[in-house]
């Protein structure tokens, strides 16, 4: 037996499957099973059929199967039960038969299609009613919707697939419901005045497929492309002299033994996008008899179109304390197009060229002085690392 | 008790047909009988047709045989029915003045 498997229309395109399935008959593909994006069909002699969709739950408390007395009326009628998926079940009979249609007027159809409206209603509101549940954590765990946006514009330069995945996501979620109910409610509106349910229509619900998979398919594009980049960072243990434009604490004249700190190591990240480049370090050094230093370094190399002070207020957000740029003092170093610091606290940030630093420098004295000291010191790397 | 609205045509061929108790394929061939050949009821609508009537109490469930249910129409349902008939009726003797007017 020889079968096939092909894409059908969308669950909600009535009167489409119902041509679908027909016109697949006459071409001698016969159904079986309704998955969820394909049909599967299997050889048989081409004939004219009808196919007829019924859906189940007339109220929103029944469940999506048939009842078994409903589908033998069916069958005594001389319809063919064939399938089913989710609330929508396909019967099928030969064209020309006196198997009655299913209504005769098509407000007693309208009335099938009530307890279908109210769940995919609920479906929405359940999914509003999650994705503000989730917004709410995120903005409270972010800090409000500026540190949000900014983490957004963050991620956008260090992963950019990553923020195209989710949007794709989303958008393919809120076309998938949008045009689901626009769909059941048209066919709803119509059945209601009177209207008979087309079951030859023009078209084949395309749009809907295209749109809601085309926007699933390219979200997953984008994740594996951001699996991709994650795979390819480059993790390792800092290195004793920088391979990037970054410091190290022996720039400051911390030039005692690495050592760990709350269980971290001294380490570096990097990773590049089409709009930056990305390093991520932590180094923990301890001069003997004196307390330990650390420092943590977030340099970005944006791409060459790209203005450094357009993103520095938005890059800021990942500092440990401090992540408005508005809280920091403007200082003049040479050799930097701008600078701030936090006075007597922890932030430091560097702008030339292309380049971005945030820093956390953390040696127990809290010194606006020391800072300078570590943005001269970066200044020097910036100049050499060109 | 409410005053009754008027009844679908589809509710009240198939409290006629219960008046004689049957399963919802025997129903479907006896409202034909009945309508002399006029009204072709679709399963769709005879089966929403049980449903909502059975929920009214108008007809009730008295056996199954296999996936087929047998159903009666009740006294409720009798009393509609009946109800049904005598509106009906008058709107037809109200009709009479058309035969009057055409001579």
């Amino acid at each position: 037996m020889k079968y096939k498997w092909k894409l059908h229309p969308g669950d909600y395109a009535l009167g489409e499957n119902e041509k679908f399935y027909g016109d697949m008959e006459a071409k001698g593909w016969r159904l079986i099973k309704r998955g969820e994006y394909r049909s599967k069909f299997e050889r048989v002699e081409p004939s004219r059929t009808r196919y007829r969709v019924e859906v189940a739950g007339t109220s929103f408390s029944d469940g999506p199967a048939l009842p078994e007395e409903q589908i033998a009326v069916y069958e005594d009628c001389g319809w063919e039960y064939v399938t089913s998926r989710g609330m929508s079940h396909y019967f099928r009979a030969p064209e020309g038969s006196d198997a009655p249609e299913f209504y005769a007027d098509p407000r007693q159809q309208a009335e099938t299609l009530k307890g279908l409206r109210r769940r995919l209603l609920v479906g929405t509101l359940i999914s509003l009613g999650l994705f503000a549940a989730l917004a709410s954590m995120i903005l409270t765990i972010s800090g409000g919707t500026v540190e949000l946006t900014d983490g957004v514009r963050r991620y956008w330069l260090i992963a950019p697939g990553l923020v195209v995945f989710y949007c794709l996501l989303l958008a393919s979620g809120i076309a998938a419901d949008t045009i689901d109910r626009w769909q059941i409610g048209r066919t709803y509106r119509r059945l209601k005045q009177g209207v008979p349910l087309d079951h030859a229509p023009k078209g084949r619900g395309r749009v809907r497929f295209l749109l809601v998979h085309g926007l699933r398919w390219a979200s997953c594009l984008f994740l594996a492309l951001t699996v991709l980049q994650l795979v390819t960072i480059q993790h390792g243990p800092m290195p004793p002299q920088p391979d990037g434009p970054y410091m190290v604490l022996s720039d400051v004249g911390w030039t005692g033994e690495r050592t760990d700190f709350m269980g971290n190591t001294s380490r570096r990240d990097h990773t590049r996008t089409f709009l930056s480049e990305y390093w991520d370090t932590r180094e923990y050094v301890e001069n003997p008899g004196q307390v330990a230093a650390t420092i943590y370094q977030d340099v970005y190399r944006l791409a060459p179109w790209m203005d450094p002070m357009d993103w520095v207020d938005s890059l800021t957000v990942k500092q440990t304390f401090v992540k408005d740029l508005d809280d920091y003092t403007p200082v003049e170093i040479e050799g930097l197009d701008a600078a701030w610091v936090v006075e007597g606290g922890m932030e430091a940030v560097a702008v030339k060229g292309r380049l971005v630093a945030c820093v956390n420098y953390l040696d127990g004295a809290y010194s606006t002085e020391r800072l300078v000291d570590v943005l001269d010191a970066l200044a020097e790397r910036w100049a050499a690392y060109g | 008790m409410p005053e009754q609205g008027p009844m679908t045509e589809a509710m009240y061929y198939i409290l006629l047909a219960l008046l004689k108790p049957g399963h919802g394929y025997g129903m479907m061939r006896r409202i034909r009988e009945l309508s002399g050949d006029r009204l072709v009821m679709g399963p769709g609508t005879l089966y929403g047709g049980l449903s909502r009537m059975s929920k009214d109490g108008w007809i009730a469930l008295t056996g199954e045989e296999g996936r087929r249910k047998n159903y009666a129409i009740t006294d409720a349902g009798r009393e509609a029915l009946l109800a049904e008939y005598g509106r009906l009726k008058r709107l037809v003797a109200d009709g009479t003045v058309l035969e009057e007017e055409q001579g």
